[in-house]
Protein backbone atom coordinates (compact mmCIF):
# COMPACT_ATOMS: atom_id res chain seq x y z
CA UNK A 1 0.00 0.00 0.00
CA UNK A 2 2.94 2.30 0.71
CA UNK A 3 3.93 2.83 -2.96
CA UNK A 4 0.36 3.80 -3.75
CA UNK A 5 0.66 6.70 -1.40
CA UNK A 6 -1.78 5.27 1.10
CA UNK A 7 -0.76 4.97 4.70
CA UNK A 8 -1.86 1.48 5.78
CA UNK A 9 -2.11 2.65 9.35
CA UNK A 10 -5.68 3.86 9.13
CA UNK A 11 -6.70 5.55 12.36
CA UNK A 12 -9.66 3.24 12.72
CA UNK A 13 -11.09 4.71 15.89
CA UNK A 14 -9.89 8.28 15.92
CA UNK A 15 -10.80 9.38 12.41
CA UNK A 16 -14.47 10.40 12.07
CA UNK A 17 -15.14 8.48 8.87
CA UNK A 18 -12.90 5.52 9.62
CA UNK A 19 -14.59 5.10 13.01
CA UNK A 20 -17.98 4.86 11.31
CA UNK A 21 -16.62 2.20 8.99
CA UNK A 22 -15.00 0.37 11.89
CA UNK A 23 -18.40 0.03 13.54
CA UNK A 24 -20.08 -0.92 10.26
CA UNK A 25 -17.51 -3.65 9.64
CA UNK A 26 -17.86 -4.92 13.20
CA UNK A 27 -21.62 -5.11 12.76
CA UNK A 28 -21.29 -6.92 9.44
CA UNK A 29 -18.88 -9.34 11.05
CA UNK A 30 -21.25 -9.98 13.91
CA UNK A 31 -24.55 -10.40 12.10
CA UNK A 32 -23.89 -11.85 8.66
CA UNK A 33 -24.06 -15.31 10.17
CA UNK A 34 -27.63 -14.74 11.34
CA UNK A 35 -28.83 -13.62 7.92
CA UNK A 36 -26.91 -16.55 6.48
CA UNK A 37 -28.87 -18.92 8.71
CA UNK A 38 -32.18 -17.33 7.73
CA UNK A 39 -31.35 -17.66 4.03
CA UNK A 40 -30.04 -21.18 4.50
CA UNK A 41 -33.30 -22.29 6.04
CA UNK A 42 -35.11 -20.48 3.24
CA UNK A 43 -33.08 -22.21 0.52
CA UNK A 44 -33.45 -25.63 2.09
CA UNK A 45 -37.23 -25.24 2.06
CA UNK A 46 -37.51 -24.39 -1.65
CA UNK A 47 -39.62 -26.92 -3.54
CA UNK A 48 -37.23 -29.18 -5.44
CA UNK A 49 -39.71 -29.91 -8.26
CA UNK A 50 -39.65 -26.30 -9.42
CA UNK A 51 -35.87 -26.31 -9.66
CA UNK A 52 -35.91 -29.61 -11.53
CA UNK A 53 -38.57 -28.30 -13.88
CA UNK A 54 -36.50 -25.21 -14.62
CA UNK A 55 -33.42 -27.34 -15.21
CA UNK A 56 -35.27 -29.64 -17.58
CA UNK A 57 -36.44 -26.64 -19.56
CA UNK A 58 -32.80 -25.70 -20.06
CA UNK A 59 -32.36 -22.81 -17.66
CA UNK A 60 -28.81 -21.87 -16.78
CA UNK A 61 -27.86 -21.86 -13.06
CA UNK A 62 -27.83 -18.06 -13.23
CA UNK A 63 -31.40 -17.99 -14.56
CA UNK A 64 -32.50 -20.56 -12.01
CA UNK A 65 -31.19 -18.37 -9.24
CA UNK A 66 -32.67 -15.08 -10.40
CA UNK A 67 -35.93 -16.28 -11.90
CA UNK A 68 -36.87 -19.18 -9.62
CA UNK A 69 -35.02 -19.25 -6.32
CA UNK A 70 -34.79 -15.52 -5.71
CA UNK A 71 -38.53 -14.77 -6.00
CA UNK A 72 -39.34 -17.80 -3.87
CA UNK A 73 -36.89 -16.60 -1.26
CA UNK A 74 -38.66 -13.28 -0.86
CA UNK A 75 -40.28 -14.06 2.52
CA UNK A 76 -36.89 -14.95 3.99
CA UNK A 77 -35.40 -11.76 2.56
CA UNK A 78 -38.18 -9.63 4.02
CA UNK A 79 -37.72 -11.26 7.43
CA UNK A 80 -33.96 -10.81 7.33
CA UNK A 81 -34.25 -7.16 6.31
CA UNK A 82 -36.81 -6.40 9.01
CA UNK A 83 -34.93 -8.17 11.79
CA UNK A 84 -31.58 -6.73 10.84
CA UNK A 85 -32.74 -3.15 10.32
CA UNK A 86 -34.52 -3.19 13.65
CA UNK A 87 -31.39 -4.46 15.37
CA UNK A 88 -29.17 -2.00 13.54
CA UNK A 89 -31.35 0.95 14.50
CA UNK A 90 -30.84 0.19 18.17
CA UNK A 91 -27.11 -0.43 17.85
CA UNK A 92 -25.37 0.23 21.12
CA UNK A 93 -22.74 -2.30 22.19
CA UNK A 94 -20.11 -1.73 19.48
CA UNK A 95 -20.34 2.01 19.99
CA UNK A 96 -19.68 1.80 23.72
CA UNK A 97 -16.96 -0.78 23.32
CA UNK A 98 -15.16 0.85 20.42
CA UNK A 99 -15.59 4.61 20.29
CA UNK A 100 -17.90 6.04 22.98
CA UNK A 101 -19.72 7.91 20.24
CA UNK A 102 -16.57 9.72 19.20
CA UNK A 103 -14.55 11.17 17.67
CA UNK A 104 -16.82 14.17 18.08
CA UNK A 105 -20.30 12.84 17.44
CA UNK A 106 -19.51 10.86 14.30
CA UNK A 107 -20.50 7.47 15.70
CA UNK A 108 -23.24 8.62 18.04
CA UNK A 109 -26.13 6.25 17.46
CA UNK A 110 -29.56 7.01 18.81
CA UNK A 111 -29.20 4.51 21.62
CA UNK A 112 -25.80 5.78 22.61
CA UNK A 113 -26.93 9.42 22.51
CA UNK A 114 -29.74 8.65 24.93
CA UNK A 115 -27.54 6.59 27.21
CA UNK A 116 -24.95 9.35 27.33
CA UNK A 117 -27.52 12.02 28.12
CA UNK A 118 -28.83 10.04 31.07
CA UNK A 119 -25.84 8.23 32.52
CA UNK A 120 -23.04 10.62 31.71
CA UNK A 121 -24.78 14.00 31.95
CA UNK A 122 -27.44 12.85 34.46
CA UNK A 123 -30.27 14.44 32.48
CA UNK A 124 -32.93 11.97 33.55
CA UNK A 125 -35.98 13.97 32.60
CA UNK A 126 -34.46 14.84 29.23
CA UNK A 127 -33.77 11.16 28.71
CA UNK A 128 -37.30 10.19 29.65
CA UNK A 129 -38.79 12.78 27.31
CA UNK A 130 -36.46 11.77 24.49
CA UNK A 131 -37.27 8.10 24.97
CA UNK A 132 -40.99 8.81 24.63
CA UNK A 133 -40.32 10.75 21.45
CA UNK A 134 -38.12 7.92 20.18
CA UNK A 135 -40.77 5.38 21.06
CA UNK A 136 -43.25 7.27 18.86
CA UNK A 137 -40.76 7.46 15.99
CA UNK A 138 -39.85 3.82 16.32
CA UNK A 139 -43.53 2.83 16.48
CA UNK A 140 -43.83 4.06 12.90
CA UNK A 141 -40.90 1.88 11.82
CA UNK A 142 -42.23 -1.07 13.78
CA UNK A 143 -45.69 -0.61 12.31
CA UNK A 144 -44.25 -0.65 8.79
CA UNK A 145 -42.14 -3.70 9.62
CA UNK A 146 -45.01 -5.67 11.11
CA UNK A 147 -47.27 -4.65 8.24
CA UNK A 148 -44.75 -5.94 5.70
CA UNK A 149 -44.40 -9.13 7.69
CA UNK A 150 -48.13 -9.78 7.80
CA UNK A 151 -48.60 -8.95 4.14
CA UNK A 152 -45.76 -11.22 3.17
CA UNK A 153 -47.18 -13.99 5.29
CA UNK A 154 -50.67 -13.71 3.83
CA UNK A 155 -49.13 -13.88 0.34
CA UNK A 156 -47.30 -17.08 1.31
CA UNK A 157 -50.39 -18.57 2.88
CA UNK A 158 -52.44 -17.67 -0.14
CA UNK A 159 -49.94 -19.47 -2.35
CA UNK A 160 -49.93 -22.53 -0.12
CA UNK A 161 -53.72 -22.74 -0.04
CA UNK B 1 -24.45 -23.99 -28.94
CA UNK B 2 -22.83 -23.65 -32.32
CA UNK B 3 -19.42 -24.14 -30.75
CA UNK B 4 -20.63 -27.18 -28.90
CA UNK B 5 -21.99 -28.72 -32.07
CA UNK B 6 -18.61 -28.59 -33.82
CA UNK B 7 -16.81 -30.18 -30.87
CA UNK B 8 -16.49 -33.87 -30.32
CA UNK B 9 -18.24 -35.21 -27.20
CA UNK B 10 -14.88 -35.75 -25.45
CA UNK B 11 -13.87 -32.17 -26.07
CA UNK B 12 -17.19 -30.90 -24.79
CA UNK B 13 -16.93 -32.99 -21.69
CA UNK B 14 -13.39 -31.83 -21.01
CA UNK B 15 -14.47 -28.26 -21.48
CA UNK B 16 -17.35 -28.66 -19.11
CA UNK B 17 -15.12 -30.32 -16.56
CA UNK B 18 -12.58 -27.51 -16.83
CA UNK B 19 -15.25 -24.88 -16.34
CA UNK B 20 -16.65 -26.71 -13.36
CA UNK B 21 -13.21 -26.96 -11.82
CA UNK B 22 -12.63 -23.25 -12.38
CA UNK B 23 -16.00 -22.38 -10.84
CA UNK B 24 -15.23 -24.54 -7.87
CA UNK B 25 -11.87 -22.89 -7.25
CA UNK B 26 -13.43 -19.43 -7.49
CA UNK B 27 -16.11 -20.48 -5.04
CA UNK B 28 -13.56 -21.88 -2.64
CA UNK B 29 -11.42 -18.75 -2.90
CA UNK B 30 -14.39 -16.57 -1.96
CA UNK B 31 -15.31 -18.84 0.92
CA UNK B 32 -11.73 -18.90 2.19
CA UNK B 33 -11.62 -15.11 2.11
CA UNK B 34 -14.83 -14.99 4.10
CA UNK B 35 -13.54 -17.50 6.62
CA UNK B 36 -10.48 -15.32 7.06
CA UNK B 37 -12.68 -12.29 7.64
CA UNK B 38 -14.82 -14.13 10.19
CA UNK B 39 -12.06 -15.96 12.01
CA UNK B 40 -9.50 -13.15 12.17
CA UNK B 41 -11.00 -11.20 15.12
CA UNK B 42 -11.40 -14.42 17.08
CA UNK B 43 -7.82 -15.42 16.33
CA UNK B 44 -6.66 -11.95 17.31
CA UNK B 45 -8.57 -12.08 20.58
CA UNK B 46 -7.08 -15.44 21.56
CA UNK B 47 -3.65 -14.28 20.48
CA UNK B 48 -3.92 -11.05 22.48
CA UNK B 49 -5.02 -12.92 25.57
CA UNK B 50 -1.58 -14.52 25.71
CA UNK B 51 0.35 -11.30 25.21
CA UNK B 52 2.02 -9.25 27.87
CA UNK B 53 1.08 -5.60 28.25
CA UNK B 54 3.77 -4.20 25.94
CA UNK B 55 2.65 -6.30 22.99
CA UNK B 56 -1.05 -5.40 22.97
CA UNK B 57 -0.68 -2.42 20.67
CA UNK B 58 2.77 -3.13 19.26
CA UNK B 59 3.52 -1.83 15.76
CA UNK B 60 4.09 -3.66 13.49
CA UNK B 61 1.57 -6.04 15.06
CA UNK B 62 2.81 -9.27 16.55
CA UNK B 63 0.72 -11.97 14.93
CA UNK B 64 1.63 -14.40 17.64
CA UNK B 65 2.80 -13.33 21.09
CA UNK B 66 6.59 -13.20 21.12
CA UNK B 67 6.69 -14.03 24.80
CA UNK B 68 3.51 -16.00 25.54
CA UNK B 69 2.27 -15.49 29.06
CA UNK B 70 -0.61 -16.72 31.18
CA UNK B 71 -0.52 -13.51 33.16
CA UNK B 72 -3.88 -12.28 31.86
CA UNK B 73 -5.62 -15.50 32.76
CA UNK B 74 -4.00 -15.54 36.19
CA UNK B 75 -5.31 -12.03 36.68
CA UNK B 76 -8.92 -12.74 35.81
CA UNK B 77 -9.04 -16.09 37.58
CA UNK B 78 -7.46 -14.82 40.78
CA UNK B 79 -9.41 -16.09 43.78
CA UNK B 80 -8.42 -13.84 46.63
CA UNK B 81 -7.39 -10.23 46.58
CA UNK B 82 -4.92 -9.69 43.78
CA UNK B 83 -1.37 -9.69 45.11
CA UNK B 84 1.28 -7.28 43.90
CA UNK B 85 2.74 -9.58 41.26
CA UNK B 86 -0.60 -9.82 39.50
CA UNK B 87 -2.02 -6.39 40.06
CA UNK B 88 0.68 -4.57 38.12
CA UNK B 89 -1.67 -3.83 35.24
CA UNK B 90 -4.80 -3.17 37.20
CA UNK B 91 -3.51 -1.51 40.30
CA UNK B 92 -6.60 0.61 40.81
CA UNK B 93 -9.13 -2.18 40.63
CA UNK B 94 -9.06 -5.82 41.53
CA UNK B 95 -11.28 -7.85 39.26
CA UNK B 96 -12.04 -11.49 39.34
CA UNK B 97 -14.18 -13.36 36.89
CA UNK B 98 -15.66 -15.82 39.38
CA UNK B 99 -18.50 -13.69 40.75
CA UNK B 100 -19.46 -12.41 37.31
CA UNK B 101 -19.39 -15.95 35.95
CA UNK B 102 -21.71 -17.15 38.70
CA UNK B 103 -24.02 -14.15 38.35
CA UNK B 104 -24.22 -14.43 34.58
CA UNK B 105 -24.91 -18.17 34.68
CA UNK B 106 -27.59 -17.79 37.32
CA UNK B 107 -29.35 -14.84 35.69
CA UNK B 108 -29.16 -16.13 32.11
CA UNK B 109 -30.21 -19.68 32.92
CA UNK B 110 -33.12 -18.66 35.15
CA UNK B 111 -34.33 -16.03 32.71
CA UNK B 112 -34.07 -18.42 29.76
CA UNK B 113 -35.91 -21.14 31.68
CA UNK B 114 -38.68 -18.75 32.72
CA UNK B 115 -39.04 -17.38 29.20
CA UNK B 116 -39.11 -20.91 27.80
CA UNK B 117 -41.84 -22.00 30.21
CA UNK B 118 -44.05 -19.00 29.53
CA UNK B 119 -43.23 -18.90 25.84
CA UNK B 120 -43.98 -22.54 25.14
CA UNK B 121 -47.48 -22.35 26.58
CA UNK B 122 -48.09 -19.01 24.92
CA UNK B 123 -46.94 -20.39 21.60
CA UNK B 124 -49.20 -23.40 22.08
CA UNK B 125 -52.22 -21.25 22.74
CA UNK B 126 -51.41 -18.96 19.81
CA UNK B 127 -50.92 -21.93 17.53
CA UNK B 128 -54.04 -23.83 18.58
CA UNK B 129 -56.56 -21.26 19.74
CA UNK B 130 -55.44 -18.16 17.81
CA UNK B 131 -55.07 -16.27 21.06
CA UNK B 132 -54.81 -12.55 20.49
CA UNK B 133 -56.26 -12.61 17.04
CA UNK B 134 -54.94 -13.58 13.64
CA UNK B 135 -51.88 -11.37 13.62
CA UNK B 136 -50.77 -11.80 17.21
CA UNK B 137 -47.87 -14.00 16.22
CA UNK B 138 -46.42 -11.06 14.31
CA UNK B 139 -47.34 -8.21 16.60
CA UNK B 140 -45.71 -10.06 19.51
CA UNK B 141 -42.41 -9.17 17.86
CA UNK B 142 -43.02 -5.52 18.65
CA UNK B 143 -41.48 -6.00 22.10
CA UNK B 144 -38.31 -7.24 20.48
CA UNK B 145 -38.18 -4.34 18.06
CA UNK B 146 -38.38 -1.53 20.60
CA UNK B 147 -34.83 -0.36 21.29
CA UNK B 148 -33.91 -1.43 24.82
CA UNK B 149 -32.51 2.02 25.57
CA UNK B 150 -36.01 3.46 25.25
CA UNK B 151 -37.36 1.21 27.98
CA UNK B 152 -34.14 1.11 29.98
CA UNK B 153 -34.67 4.58 31.45
CA UNK B 154 -38.26 3.96 32.47
CA UNK B 155 -37.39 0.51 33.81
CA UNK B 156 -34.58 2.02 35.83
CA UNK B 157 -36.91 4.59 37.37
CA UNK B 158 -39.49 1.87 37.93
CA UNK B 159 -37.01 -0.44 39.64
CA UNK B 160 -35.15 2.12 41.67
CA UNK B 161 -37.88 4.59 42.61
CA UNK B 162 -41.45 3.45 42.01
CA UNK B 163 -41.31 -0.07 43.40
CA UNK B 164 -39.43 0.93 46.59
CA UNK B 165 -41.89 3.81 47.04
CA UNK B 166 -44.95 1.62 46.56
CA UNK B 167 -43.65 -1.20 48.72
CA UNK B 168 -42.83 1.21 51.54
CA UNK B 169 -46.30 2.73 51.32
CA UNK B 170 -48.15 -0.58 51.20
CA UNK B 171 -46.07 -3.13 53.14
CA UNK B 172 -43.79 -0.84 55.09
CA UNK B 173 -40.75 -2.63 53.68
CA UNK B 174 -38.47 -1.09 51.12
CA UNK B 175 -38.11 -3.48 48.19
CA UNK B 176 -35.90 -2.35 45.34
CA UNK B 177 -35.39 -4.32 42.16
CA UNK B 178 -32.43 -2.23 41.06
CA UNK B 179 -29.18 -4.19 41.07
CA UNK B 180 -30.84 -7.45 42.08
CA UNK B 181 -30.99 -10.86 40.44
CA UNK B 182 -34.77 -10.74 40.36
CA UNK B 183 -34.82 -7.45 38.51
CA UNK B 184 -32.38 -8.56 35.84
CA UNK B 185 -34.08 -11.94 35.43
CA UNK B 186 -37.47 -10.27 34.99
CA UNK B 187 -36.29 -7.86 32.31
CA UNK B 188 -34.38 -10.61 30.45
CA UNK B 189 -37.46 -12.81 30.50
CA UNK B 190 -39.58 -10.04 29.02
CA UNK B 191 -37.10 -9.10 26.30
CA UNK B 192 -36.50 -12.65 25.12
CA UNK B 193 -40.08 -13.87 25.33
CA UNK B 194 -40.97 -12.81 21.75
CA UNK B 195 -38.07 -14.83 20.35
CA UNK B 196 -39.10 -17.86 22.39
CA UNK B 197 -42.66 -17.57 21.13
CA UNK B 198 -41.51 -17.22 17.53
CA UNK B 199 -39.17 -20.16 17.64
CA UNK B 200 -41.59 -22.38 19.55
CA UNK B 201 -44.39 -21.48 17.14
CA UNK B 202 -42.44 -23.01 14.25
CA UNK B 203 -42.02 -26.21 16.25
CA UNK B 204 -45.54 -26.43 17.66
CA UNK B 205 -47.17 -25.64 14.31
CA UNK B 206 -45.60 -28.83 13.00
CA UNK B 207 -47.17 -31.11 15.60
CA UNK B 208 -50.08 -32.68 13.73
CA UNK B 209 -53.38 -31.78 15.25
CA UNK B 210 -54.68 -35.30 14.56
CA UNK B 211 -52.34 -36.68 17.23
CA UNK B 212 -53.83 -34.39 19.83
CA UNK B 213 -57.29 -35.20 18.58
CA UNK B 214 -56.63 -38.91 18.97
CA UNK B 215 -55.40 -38.40 22.51
CA UNK B 216 -58.48 -36.32 23.29
CA UNK B 217 -60.76 -39.05 21.94
CA UNK B 218 -59.04 -41.58 24.18
CA UNK B 219 -60.10 -39.49 27.13
CA UNK B 220 -57.04 -37.38 27.92
CA UNK B 221 -57.58 -33.90 29.26
CA UNK B 222 -56.06 -30.83 27.68
CA UNK B 223 -53.23 -30.72 30.24
CA UNK B 224 -52.42 -34.38 29.74
CA UNK B 225 -52.39 -33.89 25.97
CA UNK B 226 -49.89 -31.07 26.27
CA UNK B 227 -47.71 -32.95 28.73
CA UNK B 228 -47.77 -36.39 27.13
CA UNK B 229 -48.17 -35.63 23.42
CA UNK B 230 -47.09 -32.11 22.51
CA UNK B 231 -44.17 -31.48 24.84
CA UNK B 232 -42.28 -34.71 24.02
CA UNK B 233 -42.61 -33.91 20.31
CA UNK B 234 -41.21 -30.40 20.65
CA UNK B 235 -38.61 -31.30 23.30
CA UNK B 236 -35.65 -30.90 20.96
CA UNK B 237 -37.06 -27.58 19.82
CA UNK B 238 -37.33 -26.48 23.44
CA UNK B 239 -33.68 -27.34 24.04
CA UNK B 240 -32.63 -25.33 20.99
CA UNK B 241 -34.77 -22.38 22.04
CA UNK B 242 -33.44 -22.52 25.57
CA UNK B 243 -29.83 -22.50 24.42
CA UNK B 244 -30.46 -19.74 21.89
CA UNK B 245 -32.11 -17.52 24.48
CA UNK B 246 -29.36 -18.35 26.94
CA UNK B 247 -26.79 -17.14 24.44
CA UNK B 248 -28.83 -13.98 23.78
CA UNK B 249 -28.88 -13.19 27.49
CA UNK B 250 -25.25 -14.17 27.84
CA UNK B 251 -24.27 -11.54 25.26
CA UNK B 252 -26.69 -8.85 26.44
CA UNK B 253 -24.92 -5.66 27.42
CA UNK B 254 -27.08 -2.55 27.58
CA UNK B 255 -29.66 -3.63 30.13
CA UNK B 256 -27.11 -5.28 32.36
CA UNK B 257 -24.99 -2.15 32.25
CA UNK B 258 -27.95 0.05 33.04
CA UNK B 259 -29.82 -1.89 35.68
CA UNK B 260 -26.97 -3.17 37.80
CA UNK B 261 -24.18 -1.48 39.65
CA UNK B 262 -22.14 -2.45 41.60
CA UNK B 263 -23.54 -5.65 43.11
CA UNK B 264 -24.75 -7.89 40.28
CA UNK B 265 -22.24 -8.11 37.44
CA UNK B 266 -22.61 -10.07 34.23
CA UNK B 267 -19.62 -11.02 32.13
CA UNK B 268 -20.15 -8.41 29.42
CA UNK B 269 -20.33 -5.65 32.00
CA UNK B 270 -17.21 -6.97 33.70
CA UNK B 271 -15.40 -6.96 30.37
CA UNK B 272 -16.16 -3.29 29.91
CA UNK B 273 -14.87 -2.51 33.39
CA UNK B 274 -11.35 -3.66 32.61
CA UNK B 275 -9.82 -0.25 32.17
CA UNK B 276 -7.19 1.38 34.27
CA UNK B 277 -6.75 5.09 34.68
CA UNK B 278 -3.07 4.97 33.80
CA UNK B 279 -3.06 2.52 30.91
CA UNK B 280 -6.49 2.90 29.36
CA UNK B 281 -8.14 -0.27 28.19
CA UNK B 282 -6.45 -3.43 29.44
CA UNK B 283 -6.60 -5.35 26.21
CA UNK B 284 -4.89 -8.44 27.57
CA UNK B 285 -7.33 -9.24 30.39
CA UNK B 286 -10.21 -8.08 28.18
CA UNK B 287 -9.17 -10.55 25.51
CA UNK B 288 -8.81 -13.27 28.13
CA UNK B 289 -12.34 -12.60 29.41
CA UNK B 290 -13.62 -12.43 25.85
CA UNK B 291 -12.14 -15.84 25.18
CA UNK B 292 -13.74 -17.19 28.35
CA UNK B 293 -17.13 -15.72 27.38
CA UNK B 294 -16.87 -17.16 23.88
CA UNK B 295 -15.97 -20.73 24.78
CA UNK B 296 -19.33 -21.74 26.33
CA UNK B 297 -21.18 -20.04 23.47
CA UNK B 298 -19.18 -21.97 20.88
CA UNK B 299 -19.80 -25.24 22.72
CA UNK B 300 -23.54 -24.54 23.01
CA UNK B 301 -23.62 -23.50 19.36
CA UNK B 302 -22.06 -26.80 18.32
CA UNK B 303 -24.62 -28.66 20.40
CA UNK B 304 -27.59 -26.99 18.74
CA UNK B 305 -26.02 -26.69 15.28
CA UNK B 306 -28.20 -29.38 13.75
CA UNK B 307 -31.47 -27.82 14.84
CA UNK B 308 -30.47 -24.21 14.49
CA UNK B 309 -31.50 -23.86 10.85
CA UNK B 310 -35.05 -24.88 11.59
CA UNK B 311 -35.31 -22.62 14.61
CA UNK B 312 -34.09 -19.70 12.56
CA UNK B 313 -36.55 -20.15 9.73
CA UNK B 314 -38.82 -17.71 11.64
CA UNK B 315 -41.81 -19.32 10.06
CA UNK B 316 -40.66 -18.99 6.46
CA UNK B 317 -40.60 -22.76 5.99
CA UNK B 318 -43.94 -24.07 4.89
CA UNK B 319 -44.91 -27.67 4.84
Amino acid sequence: MKPLGIDPRIRWLSHPVAAQWAIIIADIWQWTSLTFLIFLSGFSALPQQLLNAARVMGATPWQIFWRVQFPLLKPAIVIAVIIRSMEALKMFDPVVLLTFGGPGTSTQTVAYFLWEQVWVFNKFSFGAAASILLLIIFSVFIYVGIYMLIRQRSVVEGRAA
Amino acid sequence: MAVLATMSPEQARARKLRRERRNRSVRHAILLLWIGFIMFPIFWMVSTSFKDSGEWVAWPPHWLPHAPTLHNYAQIFAFAKIDTSLSRQAAEQAFSIWKALGDATLVCATAALLALLLGTFLAYSISRFNVGGRYFRHTILTIRMIPPIVVAISILIYYAVLIPFASTAVFGVRISLFDTYVGLILIYTVTTLPFVIWMMLTFIDEVPYTLEHAARLMGAGRITVIRRVVLPLVASGMVVTFLFVFILNWAEFLLALTLTHPEVTTLTVLLNKFQSASEGRLYGPQAAIGTMITIPVVILGMLIQKHLVKGFSFGTIRK
